[in-house]
């Protein structure tokens, strides 16, 4: 079982995840440009510009997170997967890897939520139960992650 | 090699799960649970309701359109059925239930146990459901439901032209399902980039996990967009803003293209966002049932990419008709779109030729997207020229090109999806039989209904129109017959589906873990997989078909070595096989 | 051949590459599954061929090539709708409203509307190049006949749409309002007459001059609407829309 078909080497350079986002934020930049400049002639179109800046924004910023700490995540969920393979940490310790558990919470985000946004429509007092039960909810789906430890 | 003897032993019922991990049955589950698998089975079985409920819609709408002078439906019910239609199909069936088979499916085939977040998984469909709820419960509103159109251009949509709830609950349902969007979407790419398996490199996760990275990104980058804009309208339609009409006030006015300008930022994306997965589906059916890797794998990732990068750049191509857009940039980027995708439908065929086919359901779907989306694509790069846009736009031929797009393309490699994962969903294999009389059914009432809708849009038939008259000839009369009669026969098609479902559920074929020989690694887990998913150590992970190469030694991909696969080649022992990255 | 027909046949072309590749990989698999060694439990494995990069090099410069050739026919066919802007021989100011259409004749000061039910009816003479200028005050309207071969939005707040066609060929057509505009959308059509120069000229003759050319305001005497002109919408038989199209039957621009 513990056979090695070729040692892992460990990864260096960029990361592909982040050369996906800069890919998309350089594409982005040079669009965003093209358009500004074919879009003089006849006035400079604002909603489309900034929204190409913001992608390109976005997306650069993205790589570079993910370039600066990728790696170190990654190697962090290989660590603590590698040690409840082991034993040494129980499957449901703190440290885990968060596995699934039955949580009522999201449920009543969903239903809170529903209901504030429904008073858009039907006016406030169709959103004052919906607002109770989101902050409810909210504050037992919060409280629920800090008795495990977690999140 | 230790990993298969240790196939047979896997077979047996795994143990009682330990206590933490017990999940409660029936419908606590389904409101409780936040297991990825619960979860994207109910995003598929929501989105499959929705389908039914916007399918009525769309035979309701046929049934008016089926003789001239109808008076079977108001022009006012028509308009809130067509608006109801397009937002249910678009934005509550087709995207969420690629939602459901990425909850369900990508763990599986990158080797996690879980996704990221869990419940933040669970919140998302909610928000989903309760969206979809919202923007439905308008029809039961004095007004009705909003009937601005799907995309609710200004100032039609304003408080003035369009008042009633139905609006206001129309933009709360869609802010709804933005939200529950954005949080699945980075649900998705954090699960992808940091929990896959160890030796499951970028290059190695199957095409279906690559296309939702890039649809996790194009959700991150235009929904907010939707949703400002939505804020935007709310506060014309309550507050008496003017951001989108053309009022004057001391000097200055709002613009009502800049609602088309900022929608359809959102739109165009949102149309490769829905897909996107689809691609990545029949990509996987294809493959499997060619017993071939896929062809140009990379080549496929870099054409995904630059669909998704291009997607950005060509929303007014919606807008050639406003007079207000560039033309020549917009109509080079559209058809530059052809490209990638072009790329894909020779990679499809690229992964078949040569094959060995085997015929199952799934595969017709396959093979009927294969035949269908084409029609769709080739039809896009008509409407990209401006000149041929000017004609054809807001017809019938629109109408036409993106149910080539949306149904031939998405709905169809929808229904190759479910046939293809309903083992792994399950345990249990759908009937080949029904499956391919509801492919045949599908694929003639399919074709019956929109390709004649081609003709009438050439022939000057509006879209979002309530009725025509006998005087616009029998051309008209005709195919409008024709295609109400192919709506209906389409519609048919869903009944053999459902009795299939059922007759599965009561006595379908119980199937091992890997029923189609495929090759990614959700194959490896029993099916349907338990709780954290796999039950044994993973397989050494060389390739993107980590299953196949192990169940069949000597038969890897032939130029796999050649073409290289990144720095982390290798590996990968059981110790370290569950979780982690590389 | 027409640019549209270039694209069609270009598209039907590409279609048929796609179903061609798709039914040559069906045939061929199923040839060799019956011929294949059934002994071998390997046997229906096929070679697991992945790349062939001069092939994929190939499917995508072809379609490059093919794109950017369309491309450039695209943008031919845009600068001759765009470099029409031949000096028109009539002018018309076109008003679309929730659900009408309004038409003013500018230089002869003759305005045509309909009402609940009436389509307004809009003549042309034969062989002017006319300019409809495009505007709208409640929202988004397209006029479109199809016979134009193009239709234009018609925008609150943005005044400079028009689209200019030289009426070639006598005819009654249909106008519709393209973009979905509310509830009555439907209802938003016009009759369009495509008559000889002298029958045009005494139709205005018979219309009343100095109408307001005021959405709204211009209900009120929709009433009185002329019906002392010979050309009266009975004494021409609708044409079903359709069979001219395509050959520019009142000239599209291009």
């Amino acid at each position: 079982m513990n056979e090695q078909l070729a040692p892992i080497e460990p990864a260096t350079g960029i990361p592909t995840e982040s050369k996906v986002f800069y890919a998309l934020g350089t594409f982005a930049v040079v669009i965003d440009i093209i358009y500004v400049l074919a879009s003089i002639p006849g006035g400079i179109e604002w909603s489309g510009t900034v929204s190409l800046a913001a992608t390109a924004v976005f997306s650069l910023f993205f790589g570079y997170f993910l370039q600066r700490s990728i790696r170190r995540v990654q190697a962090d969920v290989e660590d603590v997967e590698a040690r409840v393979e082991s034993g040494e940490l129980a499957e449901d310790a703190p440290e885990a890897l968060y596995l699934p558990e039955t949580s009522i919470w999201p449920l009543g985000i969903g239903v809170g939520a529903g209901l504030t946004f429904a008073g858009l429509g039907f006016g406030w007092w169709f959103a004052l139960p919906g607002v109770a039960i989101l902050v409810h909810s909210a504050i037992g789906f919060a409280h629920q992650s800090r008795e495990r430890g977690r999140d | 090699m230790t990993l298969l003897d240790e196939r047979s032993a896997g077979e047996t019922p795994p143990a009682e799960p330990p206590p933490h991990r017990r999940q409660p049955t029936g419908i606590l589950r389904w409101a409780t649970s936040s297991d990825h698998k619960v979860v994207g089975a109910a995003y598929m079985v929501t989105s499959i309701g929705f389908y039914l409920i916007g399918g009525l819609m769309g035979e309701a709408m046929r049934a008016q359109l089926a003789v001239p002078d109808n008076k079977l439906i108001d022009n006012g019910a028509y308009n809130q059925l067509f608006t109801l239609h397009g937002t249910i199909m678009l934005l509550f069936f087709l995207g969420s239930f690629a939602f459901g088979v990425a909850n369900f499916i990508i763990p599986l085939q990158i080797g996690a146990r879980d996704m990221a977040f869990q419940r933040l998984n669970q919140v998302s469909y909610w928000l989903y459901l309760s969206g979809g709820l919202v923007v439905l419960s308008g029809a039961f509103t004095e007004n009705g439901a909003a009937n601005f159109g799907w995309f609710a251009y200004t100032p039609l949509s304003d408080g003035i032209r369009s008042p009633g709830v139905g609006g206001d609950l129309w933009i709360a349902g869609v802010s709804l399902v933005g939200v529950s969007g954005i949080l699945s979407a980075v649900n998705f790419i954090t699960t992808m980039i940091t929990m896959r398996a160890k030796g499951m490199t970028m290059f190695r996760l199957p095409i279906f996990c690559w296309n939702m990275l890039i649809v996790s990104v194009l959700i991150l980058l235009t929904f907010p967009v939707l949703t400002a804009a939505g804020v935007m309208l709310y506060a014309d339609r309550q507050f008496g803003g003017h951001i989108f009409d053309a009022t004057v006030i001391n000097g200055v006015s709002g613009v009502p293209v800049l609602w088309q300008q900022l929608f359809w930022f959102f739109g165009h994306p949102e149309v490769y966002i829905l897909i996107l997965p689809y691609f990545g589906i029949v990509t996987e059916v294809i493959s499997a049932f060619s017993r071939k890797p896929v062809f140009a794998y990379k080549g496929f990732v870099f054409a995904t990419i630059t669909i998704g990068a291009l997607s950005v750049a060509v929303w007014a191509h919606h807008m050639y008709a406003t007079g207000v857009v560039l033309l020549p940039f917009f109509s080079a980027l559209t058809m530059l779109i052809a490209v990638p995708t072009g790329v894909k439908f020779f990679n499809w065929c690229g992964t078949m030729i040569g094959g060995r086919l085997s015929f199952t359901a799934s595969m017709h779907f396959a093979i009927g997207f294969l035949l269908c989306f084409v029609i769709g694509g080739v039809t896009g790069v008509m409407l990209a020229s401006p000149s041929l846009d000017l004609q054809l736009t807001d017809t019938y031929f629109v109408v036409a090109h993106f149910h080539y797009v949306l149904f031939g393309g998405g709905v169809f490699a929808l229904f190759a999806g479910i046939y293809y994962w309903y083992p792994k969903f399950t345990g249990k294999k759908l009937h080949e039989g029904w499956g391919k009389l509801q492919f045949w059914l599908q694929f003639v009432g399919f074709n019956m209904t929109f390709f004649v809708q081609h003709l009438l849009g050439m022939q000057g038939m509006p879209r979002r129109t309530a009725s025509y008259t006998a005087a616009d000839g029998d051309l008209f009369r005709y195919l409008n017959l024709v295609s109400s009669i192919g709506a209906l026969i389409l519609g048919a098609s869903t009944l053999p589906f459902l009795w299939n479902v059922y007759r599965t559920w009561r006595r379908g074929e119980v199937v091992g873990r890997n029923p189609w020989d495929a090759g990614t690694l959700e194959w490896w887990a029993p099916s349907p997989p338990p709780i954290g998913n796999f039950d044994r150590a993973l397989p050494p992970i060389r390739s993107e078909r980590p299953v196949w190469d192990a169940e069949h030694p000597g038969h890897e991909a032939l130029a796999e070595q050649r073409h290289g696969t990144g720095r982390a080649d290798g590996v990968v022992g059981a110790s370290a096989s569950k979780g982690g990255g590389s | 051949m027409k640019q549209w027909q270039v694209f069609l046949w270009g598209a039907v072309g590409v279609a048929a590459l796609i179903w061609f590749l798709v039914a040559y990989a069906i045939v061929t698999s199923i040839r060799r599954r019956r011929a294949e060694d059934r002994d071998d439990p390997d046997g229906d494995i096929p070679p697991q061929t992945q790349y062939r990069t001069k092939l994929e090099i190939v499917y995508t410069t072809i379609p490059l090539l093919i794109v950017v050739g369309l491309f450039a026919l695209a943008m031919y066919g845009t600068n001759v709708l765009d470099n029409s802007q031949a000096t028109p021989d009539l002018t018309i100011n076109v008003v679309g409203f929730q659900w009408q259409w309004q038409f003013n004749y500018e230089e002869q000061d003759v305005t045509v509307g309909g009402a609940a039910g009436v389509m307004p009816d809009l003549y042309l003479p034969v062989g002017a190049t006319v300019r409809f200028n495009l505007r709208a005050d409640d929202v988004i309207h397209s006029l479109w006949v199809p016979e134009f071969l193009e239709k234009r939005d018609l925008i609150p707040g943005v005044d400079t749409n028009s689209i200019i066609v030289k009426v070639t060929k006598p005819g009654s057509y249909v106008g519709r309002c393209a973009e979905y505009c509310g509830l009555n959308h439907t209802e938003m059509k016009f009759n369009l007459y495509a008559v000889p120069r002298d029958q045009f000229d005494e139709w205005v003759r018979n219309q009343p001059k100095g109408r307001p050319f005021v959405q709204g305001s211009f209900t009120t005497d929709l009433g009185t609407r002329s019906t002392t002109t010979t050309l009266t919408p009975t004494t021409l038989e609708p044409a079903p829309v359709g069979p001219g199209r395509g050959v520019a039957t009142t000239g599209g621009s291009r």
